[in-house]
């Protein structure tokens, strides 16, 4: 892909989110920071319940009480986001800056029509008329490769596929053709044949249109295939990130070296089939977080000092970022 | 066992034919009430073509008259025409439990909305909808009548005012749930104003509920309409209404049982016909039960 090198549409820098609970104050993203270029693609990995989604909500400023964004900046073509009044901001909401959902089945509203919904967002943004959106509406479900797109647009949700649906989505979201897109788990509720659909036609259309796009995902194998860089998240915070080839070749966090480890890998007939493993304990409540290194309790590599001092994101090779004392001292086998 | 068997072909090959047939007995609840409230209806709207009888014309020398031919329903003890005079108390019936209804159904709804939307609002409007809940209708219309001329409006609002905390309670928690939907989430991704976000995308998805708790709303204030009329607090006396034709009737009811009969087999078939809808609707809504479009 083109524009690797491109300065950044989006930057993020050092963006935190809190949630007010009954037992204190949860950190559900912890001073993130990262930047996407022009038809660039990052993918951000992690468990659930890492904090992928409330990232990409605070990026939109989609946090609703009792959550809160409590500090950093956003970026979008050199404004800053977390400075714009509501009203400013909407303008901005599926203008410049998009949103897929993870669920398709119910990221439409059922008792609208397609077309209705489709429309919508360029009478909104872009003042046509009912009869100049429709035209719009129909363009982007070819677009997004709908067949007979005038009888799709008199349709409602429920006469669609869940692939259907989040081409739809897609449609919607690429109408202003902004300049970031970020899915949120676009493929998880998918088929795998439809998934692929899904992602070729994303990758597709970023090609077209020089969409930025943040990929939110749990799949390692998605983020191989689409993203030039990878975030790895673990409990709020960024533990590693990489070129993508430099990730999956050598990844430096032992919490890296875990997830790849426990994604299934295809082995052709001859090849070592390799077992695939698991970390150990989940995801800590952010409320109770250990003190120092979060990965710590979970790590197979945790010595002391994990569990005294917490560690700093550090370049420990050029391009890859790591939050762990003992970077590069694992290898992926060593869970196995 | 075998029958069934060897039948369900024969059945799956009359699909269509019966699909056409399959609304009455599927929804036999709906047929029944909507048929029965829409001949009551009829029957009160076109009361003057219908009874040639003035209801409240007096006829002292035919008073307390069983049923004839003449005096379908008989007369009353200042010999007024009982049919007629059921004919028109429907109307104010009708009129109540419309108003009622739609007062309620949209005050409720926008107090419910607010309450659900907005946090700020939340606790304040409920905690006033649970004081609301607490006046009974009667009390209520008993200090009204005291205060202002007794009429229809009167009583209207003394029915709507309890009414109100129930219908709020309900669009409040269906909005709760409503607003946690990823497609509302989705249009705010897409920048929807407010406005849009309620009326396009919460509110029509609320409906149904609403719909439903609206007869129930309806049927109740008959039956209060009725019972405000028989303790005297409710439409004044010179207007007939089922309560005040029960509550003239009650002391003769050894002597003339059909001036209580009558008007009363009236308030409970429209009442039964109202929550026979409102139960049939909600059964055809449910979405838990196949949904066909």
């Amino acid at each position: 892909m083109s524009g690797t090198d491109a300065a950044p549409v989006l930057e993020v820098d050092g963006l935190t989110t809190c949630f007010e609970t009954r037992d204190g104050t949860a950190v559900a993203v912890d001073s993130i920071s990262y930047s996407v270029g022009r038809g660039q693609t990052l993918g951000i990995v992690g468990e659930s319940g890492c904090g992928k989604s409330v990232t990409a909500l605070s990026v939109m400023r989609l946090i609703q009480p009792p959550g809160r964004i409590s500090a950093g900046r956003v970026m979008l073509d050199g404004q800053d986001l977390l400075q714009l009044s509501e009203p400013e901001m909407r303008k901005v909401r599926g203008n410049s800056l998009s949103m897929i959902f993870q669920d398709p089945m119910t990221s439409l509203n059922p008792v609208l029509t397609i077309g209705q919904q489709v429309a919508e967002i360029s009478m909104h943004h872009q003042g046509l008329s009912r009869k100049a959106a429709m035209d719009r509406a129909a363009e982007m479900l070819r677009l997004v490769h709908i067949p007979d797109q005038r009888r799709r647009l008199e349709e409602y949700p429920h006469q669609l596929s869940g692939g259907m649906r989040q081409r739809v989505m897609i449609a919607i979201a690429l109408t202003c053709m902004p300049k970031v897109l970020i899915a949120d788990e676009p493929t998880t509720a998918l088929d795998v044949t439809i998934q692929a659909g899904v992602l070729s036609l994303l990758a597709e259309l970023q090609e077209q249109t020089g969409t930025a796009l943040v990929l939110i995902t749990h799949d390692l194998g998605v983020v191989s295939e689409m993203a030039q860089r990878v975030m790895v998240m673990y409990a709020g915070q960024k533990v590693e990130e990489a070129e993508t080839d430099a990730l999956f070749e050598a990844p430096l966090h032992p919490y890296t070296c875990g997830l790849l480890a426990a994604s299934p890998r295809f082995v052709a007939d001859g090849g070592t089939r390799v077992p695939l493993a698991e970390i150990p304990g989940t995801v800590p409540p952010l409320t109770a977080l250990p003190p120092a290194c979060r990965f710590a309790p979970r790590c197979p590599m945790a010595v002391d000092r994990c569990r005294m001092e917490a560690p700093k994101l550090r370049e420990h090779r050029p391009g890859q970022w790591a939050a762990c004392w003992r970077a590069g001292e694992m290898e992926v086998a060593h869970y196995v | 066992m075998s029958d069934i068997a060897l039948a369900a072909p024969a059945a799956l090959a009359f699909t269509p034919r019966k699909r056409r047939f399959g609304f009455v007995s599927r929804h036999v609840t709906v047929v029944v009430g909507g048929t029965l409230l829409t001949v009551l209806a009829m029957l009160s709207i076109c009361a003057p073509l219908i009874t040639p009888f003035d209801p409240i014309a007096l006829d002292v020398a035919h008073r307390l008259r069983p049923p004839s031919a003449e005096h379908w329903f008989g007369t009353d003890n200042y010999g007024r025409d009982v049919f007629s005079r059921t004919l028109y108390g429907g109307r104010i019936s009708l009129l109540v439990g419309i108003s009622a209804t739609i007062l309620s159904g949209l005050v409720g709804t926008l107090i419910g909305i607010t309450a659900g939307m907005f946090r700020w609002a939340d606790a304040a409007l409920m905690r006033v909808m649970d004081g609301l809940m607490a006046i009974p209708s009667i009390l209520l219309a008993v200090a009204m009548m005291t205060l202002v001329r007794p009429g229809v409006m009167i009583v209207i609002i003394a029915i709507t005012v309890p009414e109100l905390p129930r219908v709020a309670r309900l669009v409040r928690s269906v909005t709760l749930v409503i607003r946690e939907q990823t497609y509302v989430q989705a249009a705010r991704a897409i920048g929807t104003r407010l406005p849009a976000l309620l009326f396009r995308h919460i509110l029509p998805n609320a409906l149904t509920p609403i719909i439903v708790q609206a007869t129930y709303v309806c049927a109740s204030a008959v039956l209060i309409e009725a019972y405000l009329g028989f303790l005297g607090v409710g439409i004044p006396p010179e207007i007939p209404s089922w309560g005040n034709i029960i509550a003239d009737g009650r002391t003769y009811v050894q002597l003339a049982i059909w001036i209580v009969l009558f008007p009363a087999s009236f308030l409970g078939t429209m009442v039964m016909a109202i929550n026979m809808l409102g139960d049939g609707v909600r059964d055809m809504l449910d979405p838990r039960l196949a949904r066909r479009l």
